[in-house]
């Protein structure tokens, strides 16, 4: 190890107040309390946390970011331009007391090669979970289907067997018509989805 | 439960040697049905900027969210020794990070939290809630008032206590941290699994005590936090 001065990861244990978001944060299609709509079709992407046994992890604090539909990321660079969906913020964040999640937001754009992301990318959400008794854990999750998934970098990344543990498989649609996406995240098992080191540097 | 060896683990699946893998603090029955068995795997290049935190709105915050000893302002103080946190938020090379949001939350004196899953017996204080944010200042400072918070038995079927710890979460811009805070010369850290597994470096997760000149408060500490490491700050401005 070098020079290393950082503060430490540590578990966020269980008692964590489900007050502390300061918004409801599950339904991205909902600008706060504007009654502006983001550009975009409209989905659902839920799933359970699984342990080794099986059983749902609980509580999960998740955490997800992503793109808007035009494939468009919020960051601190890209915050000005013109085709950046104003009325999306790509950004959640939940408490999952019975360890499972459902995430309303749009289905988010391939990603175009552009100053951010030098590559294109297929669409994607990029989770974090939270849990007791475990540091931060970082993946991706991709749509069952699209063309987009053969040539991205980080799918590619994987070796083949592993990629489909991160695709979110299509689901019947909801009453309302919205169409369900649908992925479990198991831990610690023997088809354990991949997670990822993004210590950088 | 028993720990159980997995048939046919796919370990085949090209994981390298240096690549990093979470460990089970020892002891700690609660991790060892979910810390991942297989290494946490590299992200290639062209993938990385996607693993930065997307810039959010932060909330505006009411007046007295950074004082824990009192559920609003202007009501009494909660029992136990009044502690005032304070400290910077930078990056690895010493920028400061202004604008994020600091939340903490911790256990009340006799080491019970007001979360409704908190199993311990230990009695409430009416006058304490224990969760609390401040945002950081132009110079990348926070400070907060909170009450010193008691150990506490997390596992009983193994008579395991935790140390006294502050929990911190920190986000904004880019910058994402969950951490606790320790108290100096504390003997529940030498048998903390998660702490011992911080080796030499659980001495930055402990804070410096001093005795507090300001009114209301006994205890003033110093905790600073860089944020580095597996936490992306590289896209800020
Ligand atoms: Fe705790």
């Amino acid at each position: 190890m070098e020079t290393e001065n950082y503060t430490c990861e540590d578990t966020v244990g269980p008692y964590y107040a489900p007050a502390f978001l300061d918004d409801d944060r599950q339904n991205l299609t909902n600008f706060y309390d504007y009654l502006v709509r983001p550009k975009g079709d409209v989905i659902i992407v839920q799933g359970a946390i699984l342990d080794r046994d099986g059983n749902p992890v609980k509580p999960v604090l998740v955490e997800a970011w992503q793109a808007d539909a035009n494939g468009r990321r919020r960051t601190s660079a890209t915050l000005e331009d013109a085709d950046l969906d104003p009325w999306f913020d790509g950004y959640s964040r939940h408490y999952c007391d019975d360890g499972t999640f459902e995430l309303t937001t749009i289905m988010p754009g391939a990603v175009p090669p552009c100053r951010e992301s030098p590559s294109a990318r297929a669409p994607y959400i990029t989770l974090n979970l939270y849990m007791d008794g475990t540091e931060r854990l970082a993946t991706q999750i991709f749509f069952e289907g699209r063309p987009e998934n053969e040539s991205d970098p980080l799918l590619l990344s994987l070796p083949e067997p592993l990629r489909p543990r991160l695709l979110a498989r299509r689901m019947p649609d909801n009453s309302d018509g919205v169409p369900v996406y649908r992925i479990d995240l198991k831990l610690r098992c023997a088809d354990e989805t991949p997670f990822f080191e993004d210590r950088f540097g | 439960m028993e720990n159980r060896v997995l048939p046919n683990f796919d370990l085949q699946f090209d994981e390298q040697p240096d690549w990093r893998r979470l460990e089970v603090g020892e002891t700690d029955l609660s991790a060892e049905a979910r810390v991942p068995l297989r290494s946490l795997r590299p992200i290639p290049e062209a993938a990385r900027t996607s693993f930065a935190p997307s810039v959010t709105r932060l909330p505006g915050l009411r007046a007295g969210e950074n004082d824990l000893t009192r559920i609003a302002p202007g009501r009494p103080q909660a029992e136990g020794v009044k502690l005032l946190v304070s400290g910077s938020i930078t990056d690895e090379n010493g920028r400061p990070l202004r604008g994020v949001l600091l939340e903490v939350w911790n256990a009340n004196k006799w080491g019970r939290y007001t979360h409704k899953d908190d199993p311990a017996v230990q009695q409430l204080d009416p006058n304490f809630l224990g969760y609390g944010r401040v945002l950081t200042d132009d110079d990348g400072r926070y400070s907060f008032a909170t009450i010193r918070p008691g150990s506490y038995l997390v596992r009983p079927e193994i008579d395991r206590w935790r140390p006294s710890h502050i929990h911190l979460s920190v986000r904004g811009g880019s910058s994402r941290l969950m951490t606790q805070m320790y108290f100096p010369n504390d003997p529940l850290l030498d048998i903390d699994p998660g702490f011992q597994l911080f080796g030499a470096a659980g001495a930055r997760q402990i804070g410096a005590e001093s005795v507090s000149r300001t009114e209301g408060i006994d205890t003033d500490i110093r905790f600073d936090i860089v944020i580095g490491g597996r936490n992306p700050t590289i896209f800020e401005d």
